[in-house]
């Protein structure tokens, strides 16, 4: 028997053994596979919280950048823009809930790259367009906003800035917060901005509550389309700060690069924007809201076509407003 | 072998005289000759004499400090022949721009080629007093000290290097027409790459220049777009 049992072994407990040490062999592996990962994902974290960059955990979009308009020819054979040009920046209300991105902050920048200087015209959201809210054309995309607001004041607009909700927090927590002067007292349960006048350093909650607060005005919008220009020129200042030197600049640069959704432009074209915007003291910038007549679609006031004229000239207005 | 050198010795020990005096006395015919044969000669001399010479100083040869990496995509160090490369931009503006005029009084010829061709007009132009020391001169003494270059880069959505930044000091010391003189320099050169080249594409640079009938700064900022 002893014989029989070496000369033909039987089969199953055989196989039995293989598939053991295959189960085995297969746990192991699970198991090594399982703490690597885990072990992988614990290091990726820690290095994420002492601010590496990791593209997977910080490549959240912030923002959308789009070219709509190409510059002049001699504004490319310099490689970039000399002759004036008009970013329109726009801050949509699309959020959780919220569909349609509408244009409910809009402000077109005129910049004049000869003269180192710029001014900020504000656009209420509420000005009429074509027989509706000229806020609606951002509906259909910043392009369309963009020919819609151009319409308006009649200029070109070469770039779009796009952001929502969301991307504006983002994009104010990733540059460290603002400073903004607030002109005035903010006690608002809806936009929840409470805030004393004077300078403010603000999160990116905060500048959005700021942004957002109309309901502590009797003007409503039109004082926060005013309040927004304000900020975004603080914003100018401090990020104008940062961009001292080459490696402030760049460290803004790759946080937009890594941030920014990117339409028809390019990081040297980012580069050399980054440039204009070093040479252009924010201090200086008029800060100014369209003339209007009341109701509920706001009509051009006295007033604005003259500054439209004087605006579409050189990008910047002479005459005091 | 010990006769052949030692019967040889006496041998050349005797021509020796020989030809060192033949040799001295040709070259003092030549000198002779040179030094006389009236006005013409005496004017071609003095000429010579007045030509400005090259100041025979060893200055500073740049060396790389701290490197920082900006990428908005993956980060990827930058490579070597990248960062032999932009030093060495660097170290010839360093070497045409600052040593050569106070070393020559000229600038060197390699200057303009430097700069990206949108930067020429500013940088043989308005920016040329803070970008070169052309306006001093050729100096009579000169020392020179540099801090290590602290390198930055961007890089692109890829992890491609678009730009690489030089940060350093630059400390002269010298003598000119009106006294003792320091210059200390803040260098920053951004270089992008044009074809093989690496081409300066922005500046900033401030001249702090002491002397003693008092002390002037000059800065100059441009990128590629005026």
């Amino acid at each position: 028997m002893s014989n029989d049992t070496l000369s033909t072994p039987n089969p199953l407990p055989t196989r039995r053994r293989r598939l053991g040490r295959r189960t085995k062999r297969v746990l192991v592996a699970f198991a090594g596979a399982t703490t690597a990962l885990v072990l992988g994902a614990v290091g990726i974290f820690g290095a994420w919280m002492a601010g590496m960059h990791i593209p997977l955990a910080s490549g959240a979009t912030y923002l959308r950048v789009e070219k709509i308009a190409p510059l002049s020819g001699a504004d490319r054979v310099a490689s970039g823009p000399t002759s004036p040009f008009f970013i329109l920046l726009v801050g949509n209300d699309s959020r959780p809930g919220v569909g349609g991105a509408r244009g409910d902050a809009l402000h077109v920048l005129g910049v004049n790259p000869a003269k180192h200087q710029a001014t900020m015209l504000d656009i209420p959201r509420d000005t009429c367009w074509n027989g509706d809210k000229i806020n609606v054309g951002n509906t259909k995309g910043p392009r369309s906003q963009a020919n819609d607001v151009g319409g308006l004041v009649g200029v070109q607009i070469s770039y779009v800035v796009d952001v929502d909700f969301a991307g504006f927090t983002g994009l104010v927590d990733g540059i460290g917060g603002v400073n903004v002067d607030v002109p005035t007292q903010m006690h608002d349960t809806f936009s929840g901005a409470y805030f004393s006048p004077g300078t403010q350093h603000m999160n990116g909650l905060q500048a959005l509550s700021f942004s957002r607060d109309r309901h502590d005005f009797p003007t409503s919008d039109i004082v926060r389309t005013h309040n927004q220009g304000i900020l975004i020129l603080n914003a100018m200042s401090q990020l104008r700060a940062k961009m001292q030197n080459a490696p402030g600049e760049f460290k803004l640069l790759a946080l937009l690069g890594r941030h920014a959704q990117l339409d028809g432009i390019g990081m040297k074209d980012l580069f050399n924007l980054g440039r204009v915007a070093f040479s252009l003291n924010p201090d200086q910038i008029q800060n100014i809201t369209i003339p209007y007549v009341g109701g509920s679609c706001l009509n051009l006031g006295a007033g604005a076509a003259g500054l439209f004229a004087d605006f579409r000239d050189d990008g910047i207005v002479e005459t005091p407003h | 072998m010990t006769p052949v050198s030692y019967t040889s010795r006496p041998a050349r020990t005797g021509t020796y005289p020989l030809v060192l005096s033949f040799v001295a006395l040709s070259l003092a015919l030549l000198l002779a000759a040179c030094g006389g044969g009236g006005k013409k000669n005496s004017a071609q001399s003095a000429t010579t004499t007045t030509r400005p010479k090259v100041l025979d100083v060893k200055t500073s040869v740049l060396k790389i400090g701290s490197v920082d990496i900006q990428s908005a995509g993956p980060t990827n160090p930058i490579d070597t022949p990248t960062g032999r490369a932009v030093l060495g931009a660097a170290q010839a503006y360093v070497d045409d721009a600052v040593f050569a005029p106070l070393k020559t009084g000229r600038l060197g010829k390699g200057y303009p080629g430097l700069f990206d061709p949108a930067l020429k007009t500013a940088v043989t132009g308005a920016d040329q007093p803070a970008l070169t020391d052309l306006e001093i001169g050729k100096v009579t003494k000169l020392t020179t000290t540099a801090t290590p270059v602290h390198l930055s880069s961007l890089e692109g959505t890829l992890g491609e290097v678009m730009y690489v930044a030089t940060n350093f000091d630059l400390t002269m010391k010298a003598t000119g027409d009106t006294g003792p003189l320091t210059i200390t320099r803040h260098i920053e050169l951004t270089y992008a790459k044009n074809g093989s080249a690496w081409h300066v594409n922005a500046y900033r640079v401030q001249a702090i220049r002491k002397a003693t009938a008092g002390t002037t700064t000059t800065t100059a900022t441009r990128g590629t777009t005026p």
